[in-house]
Parts: C-alpha cells; structure tokens; sequence
C-alpha cells in the first residue's frame, strides 16, 4: 500500500502579515493518543457508513 | 535525524479535507486512507478537521449519522471559524481571483474550501484531499500526492489521486503586500486627481475676469 510520502513531521514558527494584524501558528496540543483514537473513531464510523456521500470523479 | 514518534504531541497537523471522509465510505478506500492516516500520525502529525467540515458531514444527515459523526470526529483536533479565520479567507478568495482562478475555466473554490485553506494557513498545516484544485497553486504546494484506487460497482477500476497540499506563506505574504501596493498606488493618483480638480477650481474665476 502508498504511504503519505510526508517527511517526518517538524515544528516550524510561522507568521505573516495579512493587513492589519499578524497570523501566527502555534504547536499542536493534541496527542499521539489522541490522534490514533481518532483514526479507530473513524474505522468504526466507516464500517457503520456514517460519511454515506458520492465519491466525486475528477 | 531521529523520528518524533516518542513525543506526546504532534508536531504539525493534517487538516482532512470533507472529501477524505465521505471516501471513508468506500471500502476500498476506506482502507488505504486509514493507512495513509496511520503513516501520517507515526511521521508526527496530528489529525484534525475544520468545523466547516463537521458541518459539511452532518448537513442533511440522520440523527442516527449526525451522533455518529460527532463520536467519530471527536478525538480529532477541531479549528474553529472565528473572525481571524473568515479574514484570512475572504483575502484568499480576492488573492485567488486577482491571480485569474476566477472560475472562467473550472469552478473556482467555494466558500468552505477558503475556510479550510485559511485553517491551513493560520496554523500552517497539511490539507489531504483529493479535490487538489480547491486549493490552488501557487498559493498551495503538492507535498506528496498518493494514488487510491477502488472498483466503482458497476465493475470498472478507478484511481483517485490524493493531495497533501501546505501553504506557500512566502506567496501568500508576497501577493498580499502586491495587491496592498497596487491600492496605495491608485489611491495616491485618486488623490492627485481630486487635488488636479481642485486646482482647476480656483483657477478658473480668475481666468473669467480676464
């Protein structure tokens, strides 16, 4: 199976100016748990078709 | 350099786009998405989903469906629409329509995907989608682009090709600070023209008793 082909992931300090104020990104609170009971939340989702939608065709 | 793998907390977030959840559906894609999440999560992301998106997966849902999506999303980091947010898209959608993606050739972005590409910018995060033209170059950059293949039912084999999509902030801040020039210009010569006017003005009675 294709993996993301991502880089491993790193935290960089971004901001630009969009007018009069300035946007900044900050460090993501969420944890590893967190995010793997999420993708487990999603697997069972699916198996009960939750997200029932049509598959668009580009 | 060593993997964060061991680190509590991610280091960046993938946003995953509304499409990724309705392919979920799919069950040949359901797999090779829920692989790509899992290789993502193990690289040091997070996961995450804009509200805009939580809308979009329980508008016109059942109530059964809408419990579910709640429940299924829950562990996944929500950003949410706040004046920041809504700034940043409506500058987007004038950024994109100056640089011509003004929806002569093919439907330009609608509102949600600025929503969800102002998130990305904002906390400069990773967009997974497969509707790659929702977030368009060169304010957006192709990190990777896996393909997910599936057998629609009526037997025929189809590939879809999936985007991790980021912001390109040095676009972004180049074309602002552009278009924020190009407006001080046509002011000053607005203002050069009402004073030229004015100038006339005084002259003119003076002219008339000649």
């Amino acid at each position: 199976m294709t993996t993301t082909g991502l880089p491993h992931a790193t935290f960089v300090k971004k901001s630009l100016k969009f007018g009069s104020f300035v946007v900044k990104n900050e460090k993501p609170t969420q944890t590893f748990k967190q995010a793997h009971r999420g993708i487990d939340n999603l697997e069972k989702a699916a198996k009960e078709n939750v997200f029932v939608k049509h598959v668009s065709e580009e | 350099m060593s993997p964060k793998n061991n680190s509590p907390k991610p280091q960046r977030f993938i946003l995953i786009d509304t499409c990724i959840f309705e392919h979920l559906d799919i069950p040949d894609l359901y797999s090779q998405i829920i692989f790509l999440l899992r290789d993502a999560v193990s690289k040091g992301y997070g996961l995450s989903l804009a509200h805009y998106t939580y809308f979009e997966l329980i508008d016109t849902a059942t109530v059964e469906n809408e419990g579910k999506a709640a429940s299924a999303t829950g562990r996944l980091k929500r950003f949410k629409i706040n004046h920041t947010i809504l700034t940043i898209a409506g500058h987007l959608g004038s950024l994109y329509h100056e640089d011509g993606i003004d929806g002569k050739r093919q439907k330009p972005p609608d509102s949600g995907d600025k929503i969800i590409g102002a998130h990305a910018v904002k906390e400069n995060a990773i967009i997974f989608t497969t509707n790659g033209r929702d977030f368009p170059r060169p304010f957006f950059r192709t990190m990777s682009s896996p393909l997910l293949k599936y057998t629609k039912t009526d037997g025929r084999e189809v590939c879809l090709v999936s985007y991790f999509l980021e912001p390109v902030q040095d676009v972004l801040v180049e074309k602002y600070a552009a278009r924020m020039a190009e407006h001080e210009k046509k002011e000053k010569k607005k203002q050069e023209e009402i004073k030229r006017k004015e100038d006339e003005l005084v002259l003119k009675p003076a002219d008339e008793n000649r």
